[in-house]
Protein backbone atom coordinates (compact mmCIF):
# COMPACT_ATOMS: atom_id res chain seq x y z
CA UNK A 1 0.00 0.00 0.00
CA UNK A 2 1.30 3.50 -1.20
CA UNK A 3 2.46 5.57 1.77
CA UNK A 4 1.03 9.12 1.29
CA UNK A 5 3.98 11.52 2.05
CA UNK A 6 3.04 15.24 3.17
CA UNK A 7 5.01 18.20 1.14
CA UNK A 8 6.41 21.12 2.96
CA UNK A 9 4.58 24.45 3.81
CA UNK A 10 4.82 27.00 1.67
CA UNK A 11 4.91 30.88 2.78
CA UNK A 12 4.55 33.58 -0.35
CA UNK A 13 4.12 37.02 -0.07
CA UNK A 14 2.90 40.05 -1.80
CA UNK A 15 2.66 44.14 -1.50
CA UNK A 16 1.96 46.75 -4.29
CA UNK A 17 1.61 50.30 -4.13
CA UNK A 18 -2.09 51.22 -4.38
CA UNK A 19 -3.65 52.73 -8.03
CA UNK A 20 -5.01 55.58 -6.63
CA UNK A 21 -1.64 56.06 -4.54
CA UNK A 22 0.63 55.88 -7.60
CA UNK A 23 -1.79 58.69 -9.32
CA UNK A 24 -0.90 60.76 -6.11
CA UNK A 25 2.73 60.05 -5.70
CA UNK A 26 2.19 58.46 -2.19
CA UNK A 27 3.92 55.14 -1.26
CA UNK A 28 2.87 51.71 -0.33
CA UNK A 29 1.87 52.57 2.96
CA UNK A 30 1.27 48.48 3.73
CA UNK A 31 3.53 45.88 5.27
CA UNK A 32 4.12 42.38 5.26
CA UNK A 33 6.12 39.94 7.02
CA UNK A 34 6.20 36.46 6.96
CA UNK A 35 8.21 33.59 8.95
CA UNK A 36 8.66 30.20 7.86
CA UNK A 37 11.25 28.23 8.30
CA UNK A 38 12.34 24.93 6.44
CA UNK A 39 8.79 24.00 5.06
CA UNK A 40 7.38 23.12 8.84
CA UNK A 41 5.34 24.55 11.28
CA UNK A 42 5.22 27.14 13.33
CA UNK A 43 4.70 29.45 10.62
CA UNK A 44 3.95 33.37 11.57
CA UNK A 45 2.08 35.81 9.10
CA UNK A 46 1.47 39.62 9.27
CA UNK A 47 0.00 42.33 7.45
CA UNK A 48 -0.60 45.91 8.20
CA UNK A 49 -2.09 48.83 6.33
CA UNK A 50 -0.59 51.93 7.22
CA UNK A 51 -3.40 54.33 7.55
CA UNK A 52 -2.55 56.99 4.70
CA UNK A 53 -4.30 60.03 6.14
CA UNK A 54 -2.28 63.48 6.37
CA UNK A 55 -2.41 63.26 9.86
CA UNK A 56 -1.10 59.55 9.98
CA UNK A 57 2.40 60.95 7.90
CA UNK A 58 4.05 58.17 9.06
CA UNK A 59 2.14 55.51 8.34
CA UNK A 60 4.17 53.43 6.30
CA UNK A 61 6.68 53.17 8.67
CA UNK A 62 3.99 52.45 11.59
CA UNK A 63 3.03 49.73 9.18
CA UNK A 64 6.17 48.36 9.23
CA UNK A 65 7.24 48.48 12.57
CA UNK A 66 3.56 46.38 13.11
CA UNK A 67 4.63 43.64 11.45
CA UNK A 68 7.99 43.42 12.71
CA UNK A 69 6.45 43.84 16.44
CA UNK A 70 3.52 40.81 15.48
CA UNK A 71 6.02 38.45 13.95
CA UNK A 72 8.57 39.17 17.36
CA UNK A 73 5.64 38.68 19.80
CA UNK A 74 4.16 35.30 17.98
CA UNK A 75 7.42 34.49 17.65
CA UNK A 76 7.99 34.93 21.35
CA UNK A 77 4.62 33.27 21.93
CA UNK A 78 5.09 29.80 19.92
CA UNK A 79 8.37 29.28 21.45
CA UNK A 80 6.56 29.44 24.65
CA UNK A 81 3.42 27.48 23.77
CA UNK A 82 5.74 24.38 22.97
CA UNK A 83 5.83 24.00 26.85
CA UNK A 84 2.13 25.30 27.59
CA UNK A 85 -0.56 22.34 27.81
CA UNK A 86 -2.78 22.32 24.47
CA UNK A 87 -5.68 23.65 26.78
CA UNK A 88 -4.23 26.75 28.31
CA UNK A 89 -2.35 27.87 25.04
CA UNK A 90 -5.85 30.09 24.43
CA UNK A 91 -6.09 31.53 27.82
CA UNK A 92 -2.11 32.61 27.40
CA UNK A 93 -2.78 33.74 23.86
CA UNK A 94 -4.85 36.85 25.55
CA UNK A 95 -2.04 38.48 26.62
CA UNK A 96 -0.36 38.84 23.16
CA UNK A 97 -2.63 42.13 22.20
CA UNK A 98 -0.71 43.81 24.88
CA UNK A 99 2.69 42.50 24.40
CA UNK A 100 2.34 43.76 20.83
CA UNK A 101 1.15 46.84 21.55
CA UNK A 102 3.59 47.73 23.95
CA UNK A 103 5.82 46.55 21.42
CA UNK A 104 4.87 48.50 18.56
CA UNK A 105 4.57 51.83 20.36
CA UNK A 106 8.06 51.24 21.84
CA UNK A 107 9.38 50.92 18.46
CA UNK A 108 7.24 53.88 17.38
CA UNK A 109 8.90 55.77 20.13
CA UNK A 110 11.96 54.68 19.58
CA UNK A 111 11.79 55.80 15.77
CA UNK A 112 10.44 59.00 16.44
CA UNK A 113 13.56 59.66 18.81
CA UNK A 114 15.85 58.83 16.22
CA UNK A 115 13.97 60.85 13.39
CA UNK A 116 12.30 64.10 15.68
CA UNK A 117 9.52 65.82 13.26
CA UNK A 118 10.69 69.09 11.97
CA UNK A 119 8.51 71.35 11.41
CA UNK A 120 8.65 71.31 7.31
CA UNK A 121 6.93 67.88 7.97
CA UNK A 122 4.04 69.30 9.75
CA UNK A 123 3.59 72.52 7.47
CA UNK A 124 3.61 70.36 4.36
CA UNK A 125 0.09 69.34 5.85
CA UNK A 126 -3.41 70.14 4.95
CA UNK A 127 -4.44 72.69 8.15
CA UNK A 128 -6.61 70.15 10.52
CA UNK A 129 -4.27 67.37 9.78
CA UNK A 130 -0.99 69.58 11.32
CA UNK A 131 -3.62 70.99 14.25
CA UNK A 132 -3.79 66.94 15.05
CA UNK A 133 -0.51 66.36 14.42
CA UNK A 134 0.62 69.03 16.81
CA UNK A 135 -1.80 68.40 19.74
CA UNK A 136 -0.51 64.73 19.79
CA UNK A 137 2.65 65.58 19.65
CA UNK A 138 2.11 67.89 22.12
CA UNK A 139 0.47 65.75 24.49
CA UNK A 140 3.53 63.48 24.31
CA UNK A 141 2.12 60.78 21.99
CA UNK A 142 3.94 60.29 18.48
CA UNK A 143 1.46 57.18 17.68
CA UNK A 144 -1.34 58.81 16.05
CA UNK A 145 1.55 59.96 13.05
CA UNK A 146 2.59 56.47 12.87
CA UNK A 147 -0.92 54.99 12.94
CA UNK A 148 -1.88 51.46 11.63
CA UNK A 149 -3.86 48.25 11.32
CA UNK A 150 -2.47 44.49 12.08
CA UNK A 151 -3.88 41.13 10.66
CA UNK A 152 -1.95 38.54 12.15
CA UNK A 153 -2.02 34.69 12.44
CA UNK A 154 0.12 31.50 14.31
CA UNK A 155 -0.17 28.23 12.83
CA UNK A 156 1.29 25.80 14.92
CA UNK A 157 1.29 21.93 14.48
CA UNK A 158 -2.06 21.33 16.39
CA UNK A 159 -3.58 25.02 16.44
CA UNK A 160 -4.07 27.81 14.93
CA UNK A 161 -4.20 31.36 16.73
CA UNK A 162 -5.48 34.63 14.94
CA UNK A 163 -5.10 38.56 16.05
CA UNK A 164 -6.40 41.21 14.30
CA UNK A 165 -7.05 45.10 14.90
CA UNK A 166 -8.66 47.26 12.46
CA UNK A 167 -10.07 46.07 8.94
CA UNK A 168 -8.25 43.69 6.38
CA UNK A 169 -9.32 40.25 6.74
CA UNK A 170 -8.16 36.61 7.18
CA UNK A 171 -9.22 33.19 4.50
CA UNK A 172 -8.85 29.54 5.41
CA UNK A 173 -10.21 26.90 2.90
CA UNK A 174 -9.27 22.95 3.64
CA UNK A 175 -8.45 21.04 1.29
CA UNK A 176 -11.86 18.79 -0.47
CA UNK A 177 -13.96 21.09 1.35
CA UNK A 178 -16.16 24.02 -0.13
CA UNK A 179 -16.45 26.69 2.31
CA UNK A 180 -13.93 29.23 2.95
CA UNK A 181 -13.80 30.15 6.18
CA UNK A 182 -13.37 33.32 8.23
CA UNK A 183 -11.85 32.59 11.46
CA UNK A 184 -12.56 36.41 12.52
CA UNK A 185 -15.66 38.01 10.95
CA UNK A 186 -16.09 40.93 9.69
CA UNK A 187 -16.34 44.14 11.79
CA UNK A 188 -19.46 45.63 10.57
CA UNK A 189 -19.15 48.96 12.28
CA UNK A 190 -15.60 49.43 10.70
CA UNK A 191 -17.24 51.21 7.78
CA UNK A 192 -16.75 54.06 5.32
CA UNK A 193 -12.48 53.84 5.56
CA UNK A 194 -12.76 54.29 9.39
CA UNK A 195 -11.03 51.49 11.53
CA UNK A 196 -9.35 50.78 14.67
CA UNK A 197 -5.73 51.42 14.98
CA UNK A 198 -2.46 50.73 17.12
CA UNK A 199 -2.48 54.20 17.91
CA UNK A 200 -5.50 54.63 19.69
CA UNK A 201 -5.42 54.22 23.40
CA UNK A 202 -7.69 51.71 23.45
CA UNK A 203 -5.92 49.85 21.04
CA UNK A 204 -5.12 46.41 23.39
CA UNK A 205 -9.00 46.47 23.78
CA UNK A 206 -9.98 46.50 20.21
CA UNK A 207 -7.82 43.02 19.28
CA UNK A 208 -9.70 40.24 18.13
CA UNK A 209 -8.42 37.23 18.58
CA UNK A 210 -9.36 33.63 17.44
CA UNK A 211 -7.80 30.39 18.63
CA UNK A 212 -8.65 26.79 18.00
CA UNK A 213 -7.49 23.22 17.95
CA UNK A 214 -6.99 21.82 14.25
CA UNK A 215 -7.73 18.23 14.96
CA UNK A 216 -8.81 17.16 11.26
CA UNK A 217 -9.46 20.51 9.94
CA UNK A 218 -5.80 22.00 9.34
CA UNK A 219 -6.70 24.19 6.70
CA UNK A 220 -4.49 23.75 3.37
CA UNK A 221 -4.22 27.15 2.40
CA UNK A 222 -4.33 30.75 5.08
CA UNK A 223 -4.50 34.09 3.46
CA UNK A 224 -4.18 37.47 5.16
CA UNK A 225 -5.39 40.42 3.34
CA UNK A 226 -5.35 44.53 3.83
CA UNK A 227 -8.61 46.43 3.03
CA UNK A 228 -7.50 46.93 0.01
CA UNK A 229 -7.89 43.84 -1.52
CA UNK A 230 -11.36 42.60 0.01
CA UNK A 231 -12.25 46.38 -1.03
CA UNK A 232 -11.42 45.55 -4.68
CA UNK A 233 -14.21 42.89 -4.90
CA UNK A 234 -17.70 43.61 -5.92
CA UNK A 235 -19.43 41.26 -3.34
CA UNK A 236 -17.42 39.56 -0.43
CA UNK A 237 -18.54 36.75 -1.77
CA UNK A 238 -15.90 37.38 -4.81
CA UNK A 239 -13.20 38.39 -2.53
CA UNK A 240 -13.52 34.67 -0.31
CA UNK A 241 -13.47 33.08 -3.73
CA UNK A 242 -10.01 34.21 -4.12
CA UNK A 243 -8.51 31.72 -1.44
CA UNK A 244 -10.13 28.58 -3.28
CA UNK A 245 -9.19 29.96 -6.62
CA UNK A 246 -5.43 30.36 -4.89
CA UNK A 247 -5.63 26.68 -3.77
CA UNK A 248 -6.71 25.20 -6.99
CA UNK A 249 -3.65 27.07 -8.81
CA UNK A 250 -1.18 26.87 -6.37
CA UNK A 251 -2.18 23.20 -6.53
CA UNK A 252 -1.69 23.19 -10.22
CA UNK A 253 1.26 25.52 -11.23
CA UNK A 254 3.20 25.53 -7.61
CA UNK A 255 4.07 27.76 -5.36
CA UNK A 256 7.39 29.58 -7.39
CA UNK A 257 4.94 30.23 -10.16
CA UNK A 258 1.99 31.85 -8.04
CA UNK A 259 4.73 33.68 -6.59
CA UNK A 260 6.00 35.25 -9.39
CA UNK A 261 2.17 36.42 -10.16
CA UNK A 262 1.12 37.55 -7.18
CA UNK A 263 1.87 41.00 -7.50
CA UNK A 264 0.54 41.49 -10.90
CA UNK A 265 -2.67 39.84 -9.58
CA UNK A 266 -2.56 42.53 -6.15
CA UNK A 267 -2.28 45.37 -9.12
CA UNK A 268 -4.88 44.81 -11.58
CA UNK A 269 -6.97 44.02 -8.21
CA UNK A 270 -6.29 47.49 -7.07
CA UNK A 271 -6.41 49.26 -10.25
CA UNK A 272 -9.80 47.91 -11.36
CA UNK A 273 -11.30 48.12 -7.44
CA UNK A 274 -10.30 50.17 -4.81
CA UNK A 275 -7.40 51.62 -5.44
CA UNK A 276 -5.78 51.15 -2.38
CA UNK A 277 -2.64 49.42 -1.26
CA UNK A 278 -2.92 45.54 -1.49
CA UNK A 279 -1.54 43.10 0.78
CA UNK A 280 -1.30 39.09 1.25
CA UNK A 281 0.27 36.98 3.39
CA UNK A 282 0.34 33.33 2.18
CA UNK A 283 0.84 29.66 3.76
CA UNK A 284 0.16 26.66 1.31
CA UNK A 285 0.71 23.30 2.02
CA UNK A 286 0.59 21.29 -1.28
CA UNK A 287 -1.18 18.14 -1.21
CA UNK A 288 0.50 14.99 -0.31
CA UNK A 289 2.55 12.85 -2.53
CA UNK A 290 2.68 9.02 -2.68
CA UNK A 291 5.72 7.87 -1.77
CA UNK A 292 7.97 5.59 -4.42
CA UNK B 1 -0.41 31.22 -15.79
CA UNK B 2 -3.86 30.70 -14.13
CA UNK B 3 -5.86 33.74 -14.25
CA UNK B 4 -6.53 36.30 -11.68
CA UNK B 5 -8.39 34.63 -8.55
CA UNK B 6 -11.32 35.62 -7.33
CA UNK B 7 -14.67 37.03 -8.35
CA UNK B 8 -16.05 40.23 -10.17
CA UNK B 9 -13.81 43.34 -9.47
CA UNK B 10 -15.70 46.73 -8.95
CA UNK B 11 -14.55 50.47 -7.98
CA UNK B 12 -15.90 51.38 -4.49
CA UNK B 13 -19.76 52.94 -4.59
CA UNK B 14 -19.21 56.75 -2.99
CA UNK B 15 -23.08 57.84 -2.60
CA UNK B 16 -23.27 62.12 -3.19
CA UNK B 17 -26.80 63.22 -2.15
CA UNK B 18 -28.39 67.18 -2.93
CA UNK B 19 -30.67 67.96 -0.16
CA UNK B 20 -32.50 70.97 -1.63
CA UNK B 21 -34.67 73.84 -0.06
CA UNK B 22 -37.52 74.41 -2.77
CA UNK B 23 -39.96 76.43 -0.67
CA UNK B 24 -41.82 80.00 -1.47
CA UNK B 25 -38.95 82.31 -0.44
CA UNK B 26 -36.82 80.02 -3.46
CA UNK B 27 -38.88 81.24 -5.87
CA UNK B 28 -37.87 83.09 -8.50
CA UNK B 29 -34.08 84.01 -8.99
CA UNK B 30 -32.72 82.12 -6.35
CA UNK B 31 -34.52 78.71 -7.81
CA UNK B 32 -33.09 80.06 -11.03
CA UNK B 33 -29.59 80.44 -9.67
CA UNK B 34 -29.67 76.85 -8.19
CA UNK B 35 -30.72 74.95 -11.02
CA UNK B 36 -28.33 76.27 -13.19
CA UNK B 37 -25.13 75.99 -10.51
CA UNK B 38 -26.03 72.20 -10.10
CA UNK B 39 -26.29 71.88 -13.69
CA UNK B 40 -22.67 73.63 -13.98
CA UNK B 41 -21.14 71.91 -11.45
CA UNK B 42 -21.93 68.57 -12.58
CA UNK B 43 -19.15 68.88 -15.60
CA UNK B 44 -16.51 69.54 -12.60
CA UNK B 45 -18.04 66.61 -10.54
CA UNK B 46 -17.62 64.36 -13.78
CA UNK B 47 -13.92 65.96 -14.03
CA UNK B 48 -13.14 64.89 -10.04
CA UNK B 49 -14.85 61.36 -10.82
CA UNK B 50 -12.32 60.81 -13.87
CA UNK B 51 -9.05 61.92 -11.45
CA UNK B 52 -10.44 59.05 -9.37
CA UNK B 53 -11.53 56.31 -11.14
CA UNK B 54 -11.41 53.65 -8.18
CA UNK B 55 -14.72 55.76 -6.76
CA UNK B 56 -17.91 55.17 -8.52
CA UNK B 57 -20.22 58.61 -7.59
CA UNK B 58 -23.72 57.69 -7.87
CA UNK B 59 -25.78 61.38 -7.41
CA UNK B 60 -29.58 61.58 -6.19
CA UNK B 61 -31.48 64.70 -4.76
CA UNK B 62 -33.64 65.02 -2.53
CA UNK B 63 -36.09 68.22 -2.25
CA UNK B 64 -38.40 69.98 0.44
CA UNK B 65 -41.07 72.35 0.82
CA UNK B 66 -44.44 71.00 1.60
CA UNK B 67 -43.27 67.55 2.89
CA UNK B 68 -40.55 66.11 0.95
CA UNK B 69 -39.60 63.87 -1.89
CA UNK B 70 -37.15 62.61 -3.99
CA UNK B 71 -36.09 64.78 -7.21
CA UNK B 72 -33.69 61.91 -8.18
CA UNK B 73 -34.44 58.75 -6.20
CA UNK B 74 -32.14 56.34 -8.43
CA UNK B 75 -28.40 56.56 -7.66
CA UNK B 76 -26.93 57.63 -11.07
CA UNK B 77 -23.60 57.27 -11.68
CA UNK B 78 -22.27 61.11 -11.93
CA UNK B 79 -21.48 60.45 -15.84
CA UNK B 80 -25.02 59.98 -16.50
CA UNK B 81 -26.42 62.25 -13.87
CA UNK B 82 -29.12 64.73 -15.99
CA UNK B 83 -30.37 67.96 -13.70
CA UNK B 84 -33.98 68.76 -14.00
CA UNK B 85 -34.94 72.01 -12.72
CA UNK B 86 -36.20 72.42 -9.82
CA UNK B 87 -39.64 74.93 -8.87
CA UNK B 88 -40.23 75.97 -6.05
CA UNK B 89 -43.40 76.61 -3.56
CA UNK B 90 -44.54 75.91 -0.30
CA UNK B 91 -43.03 75.79 3.32
CA UNK B 92 -39.46 74.23 4.60
CA UNK B 93 -40.18 70.90 5.78
CA UNK B 94 -36.43 69.99 5.85
CA UNK B 95 -36.89 67.40 8.85
CA UNK B 96 -38.42 65.29 6.25
CA UNK B 97 -35.79 65.58 3.65
CA UNK B 98 -33.61 64.63 6.39
CA UNK B 99 -35.31 61.24 7.53
CA UNK B 100 -35.56 60.29 3.81
CA UNK B 101 -31.77 61.01 3.46
CA UNK B 102 -31.88 58.78 6.55
CA UNK B 103 -33.72 55.92 5.25
CA UNK B 104 -31.36 55.87 2.16
CA UNK B 105 -28.47 55.77 4.68
CA UNK B 106 -29.88 52.97 6.85
CA UNK B 107 -27.19 49.72 6.68
CA UNK B 108 -28.95 47.51 4.50
CA UNK B 109 -29.24 49.95 1.74
CA UNK B 110 -25.37 50.81 1.86
CA UNK B 111 -22.85 48.91 0.71
CA UNK B 112 -20.51 47.66 3.04
CA UNK B 113 -17.70 48.88 1.41
CA UNK B 114 -18.97 52.21 0.06
CA UNK B 115 -17.17 54.94 0.77
CA UNK B 116 -17.93 58.34 3.04
CA UNK B 117 -21.10 59.54 1.42
CA UNK B 118 -21.48 63.03 0.76
CA UNK B 119 -24.32 65.44 1.64
CA UNK B 120 -25.10 69.02 0.44
CA UNK B 121 -28.03 70.67 1.75
CA UNK B 122 -29.20 74.09 0.80
CA UNK B 123 -31.52 76.14 2.15
CA UNK B 124 -32.59 79.59 2.41
CA UNK B 125 -35.34 79.86 5.68
CA UNK B 126 -36.13 78.72 8.86
CA UNK B 127 -37.23 74.93 8.70
CA UNK B 128 -40.97 74.46 9.31
CA UNK B 129 -41.57 71.33 10.38
CA UNK B 130 -39.61 69.33 13.15
CA UNK B 131 -35.60 69.55 11.85
CA UNK B 132 -34.85 68.25 14.70
CA UNK B 133 -36.39 64.62 14.46
CA UNK B 134 -35.15 63.95 10.92
CA UNK B 135 -31.56 65.23 11.78
CA UNK B 136 -31.53 62.72 14.85
CA UNK B 137 -32.54 59.96 12.24
CA UNK B 138 -29.57 60.73 9.91
CA UNK B 139 -27.26 61.02 13.14
CA UNK B 140 -28.43 57.62 14.22
CA UNK B 141 -27.52 56.54 11.19
CA UNK B 142 -23.75 54.81 10.94
CA UNK B 143 -23.63 55.95 7.44
CA UNK B 144 -25.30 59.29 8.65
CA UNK B 145 -22.88 59.81 11.57
CA UNK B 146 -19.64 59.12 8.51
CA UNK B 147 -21.20 61.32 5.79
CA UNK B 148 -19.27 64.62 4.84
CA UNK B 149 -21.57 66.89 5.65
CA UNK B 150 -21.91 70.21 3.73
CA UNK B 151 -24.45 73.12 4.02
CA UNK B 152 -24.95 76.33 1.50
CA UNK B 153 -27.06 79.22 3.07
CA UNK B 154 -28.63 81.70 0.25
CA UNK B 155 -29.28 85.27 1.59
CA UNK B 156 -29.68 86.61 4.59
CA UNK B 157 -32.60 84.55 6.07
CA UNK B 158 -31.54 81.44 6.26
CA UNK B 159 -31.13 79.65 9.60
CA UNK B 160 -27.12 79.24 9.90
CA UNK B 161 -27.64 77.36 13.64
CA UNK B 162 -29.47 74.82 11.60
CA UNK B 163 -27.00 74.44 8.89
CA UNK B 164 -24.43 74.04 11.18
CA UNK B 165 -26.32 71.62 13.82
CA UNK B 166 -26.50 69.42 10.35
CA UNK B 167 -22.37 69.38 9.30
CA UNK B 168 -22.10 68.49 12.46
CA UNK B 169 -18.35 69.94 12.64
CA UNK B 170 -17.71 73.01 14.32
CA UNK B 171 -14.41 73.04 12.03
CA UNK B 172 -16.08 73.23 8.95
CA UNK B 173 -19.34 76.84 8.56
CA UNK B 174 -21.83 76.41 6.14
CA UNK B 175 -21.19 78.11 3.07
CA UNK B 176 -22.94 81.61 2.54
CA UNK B 177 -24.36 82.79 -0.70
CA UNK B 178 -26.60 86.26 -1.51
CA UNK B 179 -26.07 86.36 -5.19
CA UNK B 180 -26.54 84.18 -8.13
CA UNK B 181 -22.67 84.48 -8.74
CA UNK B 182 -21.78 83.45 -5.52
CA UNK B 183 -24.11 80.71 -5.24
CA UNK B 184 -22.51 79.19 -8.37
CA UNK B 185 -19.12 78.97 -6.74
CA UNK B 186 -19.77 77.80 -3.62
CA UNK B 187 -22.08 74.99 -5.48
CA UNK B 188 -18.82 73.95 -7.69
CA UNK B 189 -17.09 73.95 -4.48
CA UNK B 190 -19.46 71.96 -2.04
CA UNK B 191 -20.10 69.47 -4.94
CA UNK B 192 -16.09 69.08 -6.03
CA UNK B 193 -14.02 69.53 -3.01
CA UNK B 194 -15.77 67.05 -0.86
CA UNK B 195 -16.19 64.85 -3.23
CA UNK B 196 -12.48 64.26 -4.26
CA UNK B 197 -11.87 64.32 -0.20
CA UNK B 198 -14.62 61.42 0.03
CA UNK B 199 -12.79 59.39 -2.56
CA UNK B 200 -10.07 58.99 -1.17
CA UNK B 201 -9.27 55.41 0.18
CA UNK B 202 -6.86 56.68 3.48
CA UNK B 203 -8.06 54.80 7.04
CA UNK B 204 -9.21 57.15 9.28
CA UNK B 205 -9.37 56.48 13.37
CA UNK B 206 -11.93 58.05 14.51
CA UNK B 207 -10.41 59.41 17.96
CA UNK B 208 -12.45 61.23 19.96
CA UNK B 209 -12.68 65.40 19.97
CA UNK B 210 -10.29 64.84 17.06
CA UNK B 211 -10.45 67.76 13.97
CA UNK B 212 -8.93 65.76 11.49
CA UNK B 213 -11.30 62.32 12.65
CA UNK B 214 -13.33 63.04 9.68
CA UNK B 215 -13.06 63.25 6.01
CA UNK B 216 -10.62 66.76 6.17
CA UNK B 217 -11.78 69.56 3.85
CA UNK B 218 -9.69 72.88 2.47
CA UNK B 219 -10.39 76.30 3.16
CA UNK B 220 -13.95 77.31 1.81
CA UNK B 221 -13.99 79.88 -1.43
CA UNK B 222 -13.92 83.62 -0.33
CA UNK B 223 -17.18 85.18 -1.41
CA UNK B 224 -17.56 86.97 -4.76
CA UNK B 225 -16.28 90.63 -4.80
CA UNK B 226 -18.57 93.64 -4.89
CA UNK B 227 -22.19 93.25 -6.93
CA UNK B 228 -24.71 95.46 -7.41
CA UNK B 229 -28.11 95.79 -5.36
CA UNK B 230 -30.02 93.87 -8.09
CA UNK B 231 -28.03 91.10 -7.87
CA UNK B 232 -28.63 89.95 -4.59
CA UNK B 233 -31.06 87.92 -3.47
Amino acid sequence: MPTAVVQPWWALSASVCGASHARTGLPNQDAVKVVQDGGGLPAILAVSDGHGSAKCFRSHVGSQLAVDAAVAALDDFATGASEIPPEQIQASAALLPGAIVRRWRAAVAEHHAANPIGESELAALEPAAAVSARQALDRGDPFLIYGATLVSALLGPTWLLCLQLGDGEILTVSRGAAEVMQPIAVDESLIANETTSLCERDAEQNFRLHFRMLGDSTPALLLLATDGYPNSFETPAGFRQVASDLLGILDQDGAESVAQALPGWLEESSRLGSGDDVSVAILYLPPAKEAP
Amino acid sequence: MANRPGGALATRPLQFIWIVDCSGSMQGKKIEALNFAIREAIPAMQDVARENPNAQVLMRAVRFSDSAHWHVAQPTDVHEFKWTDLTADGVTDMGQALGIVAEALKMENMPPRGLPPVLVLISDGQPTDNYTKGLAKLIAEPWGVKAVRVAIAIGDDADLNVLQQFIGNVEVKPLRADNARDLAKKIRWASTVPLKAASNPASRTQEQGDPAANVTLPAPPEPIGPVSADEVF
